[in-house]
């Protein structure tokens, strides 16, 4: 028998998970919950987040629907019987979903996501290239200036004010490398792939308006490419907890015009210079 | 009376508890490692004895001026973009302050005091040194004060700073002064030229203090020059230490009532 109480009680927790439902799916429509997005990637990515979204969405509408449905149908009716079930029963609940989910997400996240792996990962000749080297708590660029070379970096010449990326002044391709403390430049429209180091312990390289997000790992070179498709400013944070500084961890993208960029680059001036 | 209370409000203090934990969180840039007085580098402890008196009737002085020979090494901006405050105070980055050098090879920034000659107790100054961090850089530079007098650190900036010394024979310290107005006082105990001192929220920013046990020591100004006053009589040395072409020690004497001058040149390196 159904007590009162017991009925109420499934009564309100079901208008409660109903209620919840409906706030997160209105939310998600309502609400602007995501950057706007600067890179040509970057319409991927999303694409890529909305896809799991919906998958994951429709589950989890469906879950709290079937609950609720539940509650108000069995709630409050005392101490249910354990029916065991059959070997094929248990097989078909175990496997079925598995098998359903993985269809669902994983093909459907190689689908969408693996050309933007390839936008992300694939070295271009004619990109620009950019040296990325991030430290507690500070974000470096580097140019390769006008050699085009890149110049070595010792560790052991590591100064924080006078020479914060250790450049090798006895080597002729540092001469003109070009450092840029807490900002990128780069041209809007064009190919730039990223060299990153780190310092001393995991940074993550994070732009969200570009949806561009790497991690920085000590002892490796990881790397991403951009292709920056709207003039402005957009904010680098790190996203990987890197000591007691990593909440004003910042920099700026400056993404310019290929004809202010080009200015931006002829007013550098080389580190040894 | 019904049931609901316990279990309707499970999810709700989830949810709070996880809005919660997303805030709050401790500023860091505290802490830094203490360090015994009379390390290497520096003479531990303060001259004892009674206060020396100079005869005003025989004391000297010492003056002259530092130049730099060759070409200047070029003088480095960084960006200062990643802060705001400091990025409006320097839209076209932030000079080194490494290597200040006149027109006519004046060079500035230079700590010239009395390494060997001087023994004795000399009483402290009751006022002390004031650090300042104005426009997102130490000022002054390079400054010089006594063993046991106090350090005046003070924020004007409408930014966070991070005070951090760097110091051999003295106790480091490394503290954070968040808003402007901030002011801390400190002093070092052990002789020790120089002490590299650092900001960790602002990279480029540096200054150097030398701790000296008696008076006899001046900085260069934009002239290249210096003058070390009321100097009793006596042979002493004399070193000159720049924060990127290194040191260099003279011999000399101080007649009575003498000016015993002076000059360094520090060339590339």
């Amino acid at each position: 028998m159904r007590s009162q109480r017991g009925a109420v009680s499934a009564w309100l927790l079901s208008s409660l998970l109903i209620l919840a439902t409906i706030l997160t799916v209105g939310a998600f429509f309502v609400l602007k919950w995501r950057p706007e997005v600067a890179s040509e990637h970057g319409r991927g990515v999303d694409r890529m987040i909305t896809y799991i979204i919906f998958a994951a969405g429709f589950i989890f509408v469906v879950g709290h629907l079937v609950l609720s449905t539940f509650l108000v149908k069995f709630g409050g009716k005392g101490t249910a019987a354990y029916k065991p079930m059959t070997h094929k029963t248990e097989m078909l609940f175990t496997i079925g979903p598995v098998v359903f989910m993985v269809a669902v997400s994983e093909l459907g996240v190689l689908a969408i996501g693996g050309p933007v792996w390839n936008q992300v990962y694939t070295h271009k000749p004619d990109d620009l290239v950019v040296d990325i080297t991030a430290k507690q708590y500070e974000w470096i660029s580097r140019y390769p200036g006008k050699d085009g070379k890149f110049g070595r970096k010792r560790p052991d010449l590591f100064d924080d004010q006078e020479n914060p990326l250790g450049l090798d002044r006895k080597d002729p391709d540092a001469k003109d490398d070009i450092v840029v403390r807490g900002a990128v430049y780069l041209p809007v429209g064009k190919g730039a792939w990223f060299n990153i180091q780190s310092w001393d312990v995991l940074h993550s390289f994070n732009v969200p308006v570009l949806r561009a997000k790497q991690d920085a790992v000590p002892g490796l070179t990881t790397h991403t490419r951009i292709v920056p498709t709207a003039v402005g400013r957009y904010e680098i944070s790190c996203a990987e907890i890197c000591g007691p500084g990593h909440y004003r961890m910042r920099g700026f993208v400056n993404v310019k015009s290929e004809a202010d960029f080009a200015k931006w680059l002829k007013s550098q001036v080389g580190w040894f210079e | 009376m019904i049931r609901v209370s316990a279990l309707s409000t499970a999810p709700l203090l989830l949810v709070l508890a996880l809005l919660g934990s997303g805030c709050g969180g401790s500023d860091g840039a505290s802490g830094g490692g203490n360090k015994p007085a009379g390390g290497p580098g520096g003479d531990a402890g303060q001259p004892t004895g009674p206060d020396m008196k100079i005869d005003a009737g025989t004391a000297g002085s010492i003056s002259g001026a530092v130049k730099f020979e060759g070409t200047p090494p070029t003088e480095r901006v960084n960006s200062a973009e990643a802060d705001a405050y400091c990025h409006g105070k320097h839209p076209d980055g932030i000079k080194s302050e490494s290597s200040v050098i006149g027109a006519g090879g004046e060079l500035a920034n230079v700590f010239v005091w009395i390494k060997k000659g001087i023994t004795g107790k000399f009483p402290l100054p009751s006022e002390p040194v004031t650090l300042r961090q104005t426009g997102c850089r130490y000022e002054p530079h390079v400054l010089g004060l006594r063993n046991g007098q106090e350090l005046l650190i003070r924020n004007e900036d409408e930014t966070m700073h991070n005070v951090h010394s760097l110091p051999k024979a003295n106790e480091e310290f490394n503290f954070a002064q968040t808003k402007k107005g901030d002011e801390a006082k400190k002093k070092l105990s052990a002789q020790e030229v120089m002490v590299k001192f650092k900001c960790d929220a602002h990279g480029w920013m540096s200054a150097w203090v030398g701790v000296v046990n008696h008076p006899y020591f001046a900085v260069t100004g934009a002239d290249g020059k210096f003058e070390l006053k009321n100097v009793p009589p006596g042979e002493y040395e004399v070193e000159a230490w720049h924060e990127k072409f290194g040191k260099q020690q003279q011999a000399l004497k101080v007649e009575t009532k003498g000016d015993a001058k002076l000059s360094f040149t520090f060339k590339e390196n």
